[in-house]
Order: structure tokens, then sequence, then C-alpha cells
């Protein structure tokens, strides 16, 4: 980390723009506003990799995960979660079906798509049925970051 | 670091394990394509038996009427047989499907005769017989189980390797100006060419070199060494190549690509050098090859299931339904192996990604050093997932995809140019703030391609031109040609290419017409109508 970044009262990581720092003690302070998070994907290891990253944002708390869209929809239902991070091509019912279904039922939970390669196609097809945005998995992570904080305002 | 030193090396070698990954690939297919002929043989050659038991199969000339040759024809229908013949123990042809064969051919007579004594299923070499096409026959022994007599009858299965095993040969997973797959055998001092060659035709057992040519790669393969060379071609070309034997078959493989272009390939590769990236990358196309062996082993299956379940439909459908219904599953099939490699790999390599990301976020500050490497492992991470992307997208139409319809117009165009010594205009008028959205786009440029290898192959023309226009009602593709036309009147004019176009057109509800006459070149028009935006 810059050293330098510390001379300021209160400042934060570059790399977790949400990770409050305090100069003084050099610890975490608790941010106030905590956006609740849905995963979904149908691989684990996809699934874990994102949720380890994305709990060290403290402006984050990940509520759930599913593997696919029929339980992505009964996830939201109960979750009722501020963001959706979904997966499109899932066995069952894939990542745009879900989006359409949740959108339907809770126009006020944002979904953000995230697949492979985030290839132009399924970038207007997720962005038809009602992601806020698509993303490939190769996305760095100041930019998913952004963008979830950027959906949800 | 010694790898920047020896970089050409490192490309020789990034190629090599593309085509021995390919090499091992077509193994693989072929003698899972010889297996399960066997396998089919076998299980005719009980059934036939049990027919002929119950007396439903007629062994003896001039008896057999209209019987047998139904019962042929569903054994043809169920089999990858071009025809079917069955021969009494005197050698002499009882029925055939199609009617009228009248004797064994001259190649096949001792392979016939050990089938009789042995009563075993064979599988006869690539034959061919004066003023008959090249063939492969598999020779079904019918026999009475309860007597361990000579067979009673042998059915002889003719397969027409134009159908199933020349393609086989031939496809490459990618596209390439120069890449081919040869299949040869030994013949006393010589190898001899057993399928049509891509820069020469006409070549089918015709071509042969003798066994000394030591630079010849299909020489080694002969001679039953399985390597990766460099070596001069039968065109005499730099080659590099690898090769391989068939296993249980008398054939052996080489798999090889012109060095210009190899090299061209290795440099666009060669973007990442590290050598923990090179084992990375050997290891990812060794599973692919594997995931790839067996995808094509179900798609074998899928094939045959799906050639049996067309055939029944053939008999209440006409040409045309089934010509397309076949070519349909082949198109979705590759496109599902494509998405398969990009979904398990790619989300493989993604989620390691995440999780990296998160180790690099957690390191103290106070070590540096680990977040460095972990961010160089990073680096090494993203060009693989890239890797993962060109090898899935190599199995349909890259540039299709990566860079749109025109571009790979153009494409077309410049690969007809290098392949025939043709010119090629492409004009293209397309309104300012075009579609982004073609969803007729791969069907455009596939007709363009048949269109494209009909010139080339058929016109004998001095130049070719292909107009692509596009705007709110609809779009139009005109391939020109100045050649030798054709008749239209004429039986050729039922081709399966020309059929083809038809149907590809015909599923976004387009036209297709050909204006043609003897020595009046060719002008193919495909005209789609679009709805209005």
């Amino acid at each position: 980390m810059n050293l330098e970044s510390l001379s300021t009262d209160l400042t934060t990581d570059p790399r977790f723009p949400g990770r409050a720092v305090d100069p003084e003690l050099g610890e975490e302070v608790k941010t106030s506003r905590r956006i609740r998070v849905v995963l979904v994907d149908d691989h684990r290891i996809v699934l874990d990799g994102l949720r380890e990253l994305l709990s060290q944002d403290r402006r984050i708390r990940i509520v759930g995960e599913a593997m696919n869209g029929r339980e992505a929809v009964e996830l939201v239902r109960k979750e009722l979660p501020d963001v959706v991070l979904m997966d499109v091509v899932m066995p069952d019912i894939d990542g745009i079906r879900a989006t359409q279904m949740i959108k339907a039922e809770f126009p006020q939970v944002t979904v953000v798509g995230l697949s492979m390669f985030g290839d132009e196609d399924m970038r207007q097809q997720m962005l038809q049925a009602g992601a806020c945005a698509h993303l490939g998995k190769d996305v760095e992570l100041t930019v998913l970051l952004a963008t979830l904080f950027g959906c949800v305002q | 670091m010694w790898y920047y030193r020896n970089q050409t090396e490192t490309l020789k070698r990034d190629v090599w394990n593309d085509l021995n990954a390919i090499a091992d690939l077509k193994v693989s297919q072929i003698s899972e394509w010889r297996r399960s002929r066997l396998a089919e043989a076998k299980i005719l050659a009980g059934v036939a038996s049990r027919e002929a038991a119950l007396g439903r199969l007629i062994l003896s000339e001039g008896r057999a009427g209209g019987l047998d040759r139904e019962l042929l024809r569903t054994f043809r229908d169920n089999t990858q047989a071009e025809k079917i013949v069955l021969v009494s123990r005197e050698g002499r042809v009882v029925e055939s499907v199609p009617a009228g064969i009248r004797q064994v051919s001259q190649s096949d007579l001792q392979l016939l005769e050990r089938c009789f004594t042995e009563r075993k299923v064979l599988f006869s070499d690539f034959n061919k017989d004066p003023s008959e096409d090249i063939h492969l026959d598999l020779f079904v022994p019918v026999t009475d189980p309860t007597k361990r007599d000579q067979a009673l009858a042998v059915l002889v299965l003719r397969l027409d390797p134009d159908d199933y095993l020349y393609p086989l040969i031939q496809s490459w997973p990618r596209p390439s100006r120069t890449a081919e797959t040869l299949l040869i055998r030994r013949e006393g001092d010589s190898v001899v060419f057993l399928n049509e060659l891509r820069h020469r035709k006409g070549t089918a057992l015709r071509l042969s070199f003798p066994l000394t040519q030591q630079s010849l790669p299909a020489a080694h393969a002969t001679v039953g060494a399985e390597t990766t060379m460099e070596g001069t071609d039968y065109r005499g070309v730099s080659v590099l190549a690898v090769t391989r034997q068939i296993p249980n078959s008398p054939w052996a493989l080489v798999a090889k690509m012109d060095q210009a272009e190899s090299y061209a390939i290795a440099k666009q590769m060669a973007k990442v050098t590290g050598f923990q990236v090179f084992l990375l990358v050997s290891t990812l196309f060794l599973a692919f090859a594997l995931l790839l062996a067996q995808k094509a082993i179900q798609i074998r299956n899928r094939e045959r299931q799906a050639k049996i379940e067309y055939r029944e439909l053939a008999k209440h459908s006409d040409e045309l339904q089934r010509l397309t219904a076949h070519l349909d599953i082949r198109e979705e099939e590759s496109r599902r192996i494509s998405r398969e490699i990009h979904e398990e790999f790619g989300n493989a390599l993604a989620g390691a990604r995440f999780s990296l990301l998160d180790v690099h976020g957690r390191i103290p500050d106070d070590h540096p050093e680990l977040a460095e490497r972990i961010k160089a492992v990073l680096a090494e991470q993203k060009s693989l997932i890239d890797q993962v992307r060109r090898i899935s997208q190599h199995l349909r139409p890259p540039i299709l995809d990566q860079l749109g319809l025109i571009p790979a117009i153009k494409w077309l165009a410049d690969d007809f140019e290098l392949r025939t010594g043709t010119k090629c205009l492409v004009s293209v008028q397309v309104p300012d703030g075009a579609r982004r959205e073609r969803p007729y786009g791969s069907t455009i440029y596939r007709i363009c391609q048949e269109a494209l290898s009909n010139v080339a192959r058929h016109a004998d023309s001095d130049g070719a031109q292909v107009l692509f226009s596009e705007n709110d009602s609809g779009v139009v593709l005109e391939i020109k040609d100045d050649g030798k036309g054709f008749n239209l009147s004429d039986g050729n004019v039922s081709s399966i290419g020309i059929i083809n176009m038809r149907e590809r057109a015909r599923h976004f509800g387009g036209t297709l017409e050909i204006i043609t006459s003897p020595g009046q070149g060719t002008k193919v028009t495909v005209r789609i109508p679009l709805e209005k935006r």
C-alpha cells in the first residue's frame, strides 16, 4: 500500500475503496451502509472466489449464493438483496430468464450480469432482460466494485 | 532468461504442441470410427445369421426374390454402408443393394475367401479397382451357429470414404491456410497417400514416394515412427509435422502445417513468454485434447444415432429435409463443444482468478514481494483465460464472432485469392450506423464460403467478385465469376452445395438465385428481407 496515502485524515485502500482506514489506529472503521449481495453462478469455484474477494470490502455483505436461475429467484424472494451478481450460462433457468423474473417481481432489486467473456450478444440480452450492467469474468476488481456501487445508487 | 535466447525453439514447440493435440484427436477419431464399423458389422453378422436360420435370408441364387433385397436395404440403412452385396459360397452375387451388382470386386477375393473359412468379420484396406471409386469393404459372415463349418454366405458392406472418413481426416479444428492431415500406408518400399490432399487433387491411392526420402514426414510415419519433426512435404514445402500410427490398422497419420504459417501463428501466440505459462498452456492443451477426444466419441455416437433417426425420417420426408437436418446437427454440435470448453475451462480459471485477487488483497503491507508474485501469476492467468477464449472460438468461424460479418467476408475473399491465385474483389455497401446485430451473419458467411469454394472448384475463372449490400429492407449478397458456367437444367443443379445454400437462405425467409449458362460465368445472388427497424 502506498504510505503517502495515509497522510490524509481518512483514506481508503485504492484496491478496496470501501475499506476505510483510520490513520491513527491503522484499523478498519465500520461504514454505515453495506449493500446486500446475492451471488449466482453454477460453478462452485467461481462462487467461492467471488465470496472471499467481495467480503473483503466492508461495504458489502454476501447474503446468499445460488447455483442456478431457479434457486436465484427463490433466494431473492427470501433475502430481498440490493444486488444480484448473475452468471448467464446456467442449467435449468439461465441468467437472462432469471433476471427477467427477478425484475418482474422486484423491480427495486439490481441485477449485474457476469459472464465468461462478457460478449456483446450476451450483454445486450442481459441489459434487455433488465440488468443494470454486464461484465466479463476477467474484469478488474476496481471495475467490478465501481459497477456494483454505481448500480445500487 | 534462457527462453528468450531460445525463442524460435519455443515457438516451434508451441506449434508442435498444437499439432500433437490435433494428431492425437484424429487418431482417436479414426480408431473410434474403425472400432464402430467393426462393432456394427459384428452385430450385423449375428442378425443376418439369425435371419438365415429363420429362412428370411435366402442364400442361394435365383430364389431370393424381393425378400432379401428388403432385408439388405434395412441392413444398409442401419450402417454406414453405401452398397451391400450378398455373396454365396460359390463366390457369386445372390443379391445386392442397390440392385444390379453382378460380381465381387477383384481386390476383394482374398479377404472374401478368408471370411468364409475363418468366419470372422474382416475390414479391408482402401481399394481401387478399375472403373470403381475408392472404397473400403467390411466382410460379414453369415453362419449357422449349430455347425462349426465354413460360413454359409458373406455380406460385403462397401463404405465410401468420402461419406465419413475423408471429412473426418480433412477437417481441421481451426481455420488454417496450410494445415492438413494425411492418412498413409506402406506398399513395399513406398509410402502411399490414402486421402485427397489439400494442396493437390486426385492423389488418393495414386501419389506415392519412396520410403527412403528422409525429409518426408510421411516416410517416417509409414515405418512406424511417432515423431515431431521438421521436414519437406509432398509439394517440397518446409513443414512442421507430427506422425502417428493408427492402432489396429495398416495406417499411419501425419498432421502438418507450413513453417511459414506456423511461425505467423506462433508469433501471435508468443505475447506470453514465461516458462511457467508455457507449462500451464501445455497442460491445458493436453486436457483440451483429452476433452476433445472424448467429445469426438460422443459426437460419433450422436451422429450415428442421428443418422439412424434421420434415415427413419427419410422414409416419410423428402431429400431436402434430410439434408438440412443432418447439417444442422453438425453446426449445433460444434457450437455446443465450443461453448462447453468456454464454460468449463473458462469458469475454473475465472474462479481461481477471483481467489487470487482475494489473496492479493490480503497480503500484509510488509510483504510487497508476495504481492508482486501474485500479481505476476494473475497476469499469466489472464493470458490463459485468453487462450481458452481463443480455443473455443476457433471451433466456430472466429473472425465472424470477433470482428463481424464484413471483415469475415473480406477474409474469405483473401483466403480464396491465396488458395486459387485468382483475384477476388469485394465491395460492400452498408449505410452509416449499420446494424450491430446480424442474426443472419453466419448464414451469409456460410453461403459466401460455399459459393466461393464452388468458384474455386468448378469455374476455372480469371476473377471473382463479391458484393454485399444492406439496408433497412434487406440484405443482398452476390458472388460472380467469369468462368465456364454450367447448364442450369443439368442434373448437377441439385448438387448438395446448391441445395445447401438455398436451404440456408430460406431459413431466414430469403431466396437464392443462380444465373449462368455454359461459357457465360456464374452469378449467385442471395436476398434476405429484413423487418423494418
